[in-house]
């Protein structure tokens, strides 16, 4: 193996504590774009998020595969 | 967004209903026609009231309930839908609901997302129950939740990024609605208080 990259923990810390910080911030700005949007709208997006993973049906009931406590 | 609150009860009308809501309203349906007490704790509280996310699961807590309650309930929703952890409905109460494990009840050949009941555990799980607050959505359906200033608390003491992002949602809708006193008493109870200077305020 060669040309791996080298791995910055310290520089993936610092990343990944900016992205929360940016998520945070996206959810003020949502909020406040929620203070001022009619349900029926703001809904209409989360609908649409939320229904595109509508539940795949499986071929056989899912508890088919149930995994028992006592197994 | 529109909420009103009148006389403890929290109106959301006009919001079009996602899958995860179906799912969450067929299965309290049955709930309500047996009478039993549940409240929802999840994220999906949060999500109820706007959040930008989806969930594999929405969480529940039941009052204790005896086998012949459990029978009915356990009929009924096999309906429409399955448990997906026991498929023996005496095993699922004897072994998991009775002993204080969790149940996942997902729509038939589905996995997720799952409707996840337990009993209360401790007096937190029992005060929420007690305290569960009546939300009528589209003045049509009624569904319980864990009180706001609880729920906000309880999700910095998880603290996961989701987590917190769902306690800064929930804040940010209600923070001129919620009651005071009694989130400094959860937040303070749950050693939160940094988390929520940090993240919240």
């Amino acid at each position: 193996m060669t040309d791996l990259p080298k791995v910055n923990l310290k520089e993936l810390k610092k990343q990944k504590e900016l992205n929360f910080k940016q998520r945070l911030e996206f959810i003020d700005k949502y909020s406040d774009w929620l203070d001022k949007t009619p349900n029926k709208k703001w809904s209409k997006q989360q609908k649409a998020m939320i229904d595109i993973n509508k539940p795949l049906k499986l071929s056989s009931p899912a508890g088919k595969y149930n995994i028992k406590k006592k197994d | 967004m529109e909420i009103k609150i009148i006389d403890n009860i929290y109106y959301i009308n006009n919001k079009l209903i996602t899958e995860l809501d179906t799912l969450v309203i067929d299965f309290i349906s049955v709930l309500d026609k047996y009478n039993i007490k549940y409240v929802i704790i999840s994220g999906y509280v949060a999500i109820l009231f706007g959040r930008s996310r989806n969930s594999e699961d929405v969480d529940l807590f039941i009052e204790k309930i005896n086998y012949n309650t459990f029978e009915k309930i356990w009929i009924e929703l096999c309906n429409d839908f399955e448990c997906i952890i026991e498929d023996n409905m005496k095993d699922a109460f004897y072994e998991y609901l009775n002993q204080g494990l969790p149940l996942r009840f997902s729509k038939k050949c589905t996995f997720i997302p799952n409707m996840e009941i337990k009993t209360p555990k401790d007096e937190l799980d029992i005060w929420s129950l007690r305290n569960r607050k009546e939300i009528r959505l589209n003045n049509n359906h009624k569904i319980y939740i864990s009180p706001l200033e609880l729920q906000i608390a309880y999700k910095l003491y998880l603290s996961s990024e989701k987590d917190i992002e769902d306690a800064k949602h929930l804040y940010n809708r209600f923070k001129n609605k919620l009651d005071n006193k009694l989130l400094n008493y959860f937040v303070k109870e749950l050693k939160v208080t940094i988390k929520f200077r940090k993240y919240l305020l």
